[in-house]
């Protein structure tokens, strides 16, 4: 360990820690308790009893758990029965997350949460330090001058002098969206029709949305017998037509309004406030209405950006940018290893996004390489060889099946569509890639963040002459596969591939 | 693809592991099924064909692929640690060429199963902080050959004066 003159004095947490970790404790046994239905008076002797424990335990795990920052490591020392210390050298620290829930809001504190490179899980969680103090680590920790050295070999061994105090008022804003612009993201995104979806279902088993209400107004009395409201619609089908058509048409609008209020209301209520500041090291967003996040991680480890294009979104001319940093270990969702950069942005602003991660990329002057033309044929293979077995499968059934030849037409349209959304490009020290016929995905890759390259042909691509090129990065998720360029001609992908070795072996070594 | 045939191809004895391996799964596979249909399919007289022959045929379909396709794939599979790169090629089907520069490598492991022992073999797996380590491994090399080869790739700082 280091000497202690160049640090902090060992720290505890902030004093709210026992009382924030009991609430959370006792809430969620109170609800087991409850659930388990032993009545009250029985339940509230049992809940007395585990309160005292529960507030025996944080409090001496409070008593135990110190941290320290040293010129070079994070420093933490925690456990009641077994006692550990951690030491976590601050190279390794790639993001600082703030993360505050409602109550944690009104004390004003927050949880810190401290992620590495590699390793599954987060390195340490500081729950909970003031507001102040999260920000004094983020700063110390990711912010200016705390930058470790990326590459290994040459000029940069004596320039890691830490700087312990925050320079002040160092951040520039980049961008903050109003409610207006959550409100279009919630309105256009994905969820809107999942969330239709599960309060229709939801209704059907559980009854919860006022439909008897809405159809008692438009469906005729006698029909409304029938114990739910499916029911009552179709009883009204079979005798009035036309009122079942006002009933569904009222239905189907009623839900979708609710569908669509609900995504709007949670996405203005995720990201209310969202915030991406930038200085020259380091990118911060901060967003929430109930839970709110603040994360900082350095510019220089960002591993990749990706463009997200639902096609809803693609007709607007919007899109969703986010950044893959590698701090985020394997064992978390993909969802929550990728950081939102932006959770809506107007095509004429991803320049701007971009520019805020990559200060040298310009992303107007990026020229697009189309994949093979031979790349539209096995698009329509692909969708024939769904097509014709089920064609010759149902031409058993009935002849009048061979009609659903038809479908090629459309099948071979798609199949040119979907090539015109395949591309790869360079500018600069980057590579992008972009996929996606229905949401057009496209990735940004620094060259030196590369970490394997793999040229990977299916039997179908074999006889084209194609080829898929994958562009390993830290940071993939095993779930989802990696940026890469789809049906490139064979040769001219392994020359690509070639390129690119070289290229990466020329950046040296790095972690 | 071009140029496979410069690099070099494993052990020929992996195929034993690969045979070994692809017998257990038959066995494991066949039993599973065989419980299936004399639990389930048998008491009920249902049958497919005649009685037993789902059992049969999966014993059939999995013992000829577990002699046959070892084969096929050790003859796709080739590698070679370059000065600047490790190179993996592999894939009957579904072909794949993975490119690891040696200045992304973390770590190196040996890893050795009892098969493997018995048969003085070893795997090497290359590790990236590209998180799928699976995709770097060499699975038949000779022990002392997988060790000398451990060694070559940690040894980072040569690599370093060269760049």
């Amino acid at each position: 360990m280091t000497a202690p003159e160049n640090g902090d004095d060992w720290q505890r947490l902030h004093p709210a820690t026992p009382l924030l970790r009991s609430f959370q404790l006792l809430y969620a046994f109170a609800l087991g308790a409850f659930a388990a239905s032993f009545g009250i008076g029985l339940s509230l002797a049992i809940l007395l009893t585990v309160a005292i424990a529960i507030a025996a335990w944080v409090i001496i795990s409070y008593l135990r758990f110190r941290y320290r920052v040293t010129d070079d490591s994070l420093l933490v020392n925690y456990g009641v029965l077994f006692r550990q210390q951690r030491v976590i050298p601050r190279s390794r620290i790639q993001n600082v997350d703030l993360q505050a829930g409602m109550l944690s809001q009104i004390l004003r504190v927050t949880t810190a949460r401290i992620e590495t490179a590699g390793g599954g899980a987060t390195e340490a969680t500081l729950h909970v330090v003031s507001r102040e103090e999260g920000n004094r680590l983020r700063t110390i920790l990711v912010g200016p001058g705390s930058e470790a050295p990326q590459v290994l070999h040459g000029e940069t061994a004596g320039a890691e002098a830490a700087v312990l105090q925050p320079p002040p008022g160092h951040y520039s804003l980049v961008r903050r969206l109003t409610p207006f612009d959550l409100g279009i993201a919630g309105a256009t995104s994905n969820r809107a029709g999942v969330l239709i979806g599960a309060l229709l279902g939801g209704d059907v088993l559980f009854d919860f949305m006022p439909t008897d209400w809405l159809l008692q107004r438009v469906l005729p009395p006698q029909y409304l017998e029938a114990d739910a409201a499916a029911n009552a619609l179709l009883e009204t089908a079979q005798h009035d037509f036309g009122a079942f058509l006002t009933g569904l048409f009222v239905l189907t609008i009623f839900f979708g309004i609710a569908g669509w209020a609900i995504s709007i209301l949670g996405t203005v209520a995720r990201y209310y406030d969202f915030t991406l500041r930038r200085n020259n090291g380091e990118l911060q967003v901060s967003y929430g209405l109930f839970t709110r996040r603040e994360k900082g991680f350095r510019r220089a480890r960002v591993q990749n950006v990706q463009i997200e294009e639902p096609i809803l979104r693609r007709w607007l001319g919007l899109a969703t940018l986010k950044v893959q940093t590698a701090g985020y270990g394997p064992a978390m969702k993909a969802s929550e290893r990728m950081e939102v950069l932006a959770p809506i942005a107007r095509r004429r602003e991803i320049a701007a996004y971009l520019g805020s991660v990559y200060s040298e990329f310009d992303w107007d002057d990026v020229e697009w390489r189309p994949s093979h033309p031979r790349a539209r044929r096995r698009m329509f293979i692909r969708r024939a060889l769904v097509i014709l077995p089920v064609t010759a499968a149902l031409s058993i059934l009935s002849l009048y099946a061979i009609l659903l030849l038809l479908t090629l037409v459309p099948a071979w349209l798609l199949a040119n569509a979907h090539y015109k959304h395949l591309g790869h490009a360079r500018s600069g020290p980057y590579v992008l890639v972009r996929e996606g016929l229905w949401t057009q995905r496209t990735y940004v890759v620094p060259v030196r963040k590369i970490q394997a390259l793999h040229l990977a042909q299916t039997p179908f691509q074999r006889r084209l002459g194609l080829a898929t090129l994958q562009i390993e990065t830290a940071g993939n998720p095993y779930e989802w596969h990696s940026p890469r360029s789809i049906d490139l001609g064979s040769l001219y992908a392994a020359e690509m591939m070639e390129g690119l070795a070289a290229e990466v072996t020329g950046t040296g070594l790095m972690f | 693809m071009t140029d496979s045939d410069a690099l070099v191809p494993l052990h020929p004895s992996v195929v034993i592991i690969w045979r070994i391996t692809g017998m257990i799964t038959t066995v494991v596979l066949t039993a599973a099924i065989g419980v299936l249909e004399w639990t389930i399919l048998a008491p009920n007289a249902i049958a497919f064909v005649t009685p037993w022959f789902i059992t049969g045929a999966t014993a059939a379909v999995a013992f000829v692929f577990s002699i046959t396709w070892p084969g096929l794939a050790y003859r796709f599979w080739r590698w070679q640690v370059q000065a600047d790169r490790v190179l993996i090629h592999k894939g009957v089907l579904w072909r794949s060429r993975s490119l690891i520069p040696r200045v992304r490598i973390q770590h190196v492991d040996t890893r050795t199963s009892p098969l493997q022992r018995w048969l003085g073999l070893a795997s090497l797996v290359i590790y990236t902080a590209g998180t799928r380590g699976a995709d770097a491994e060499i699975p038949g090399l000779e022990a002392e050959e997988a060790e000398l080869l451990r060694e070559e790739l940690a040894r980072l700082e040569e690599l370093d004066d060269r760049a």
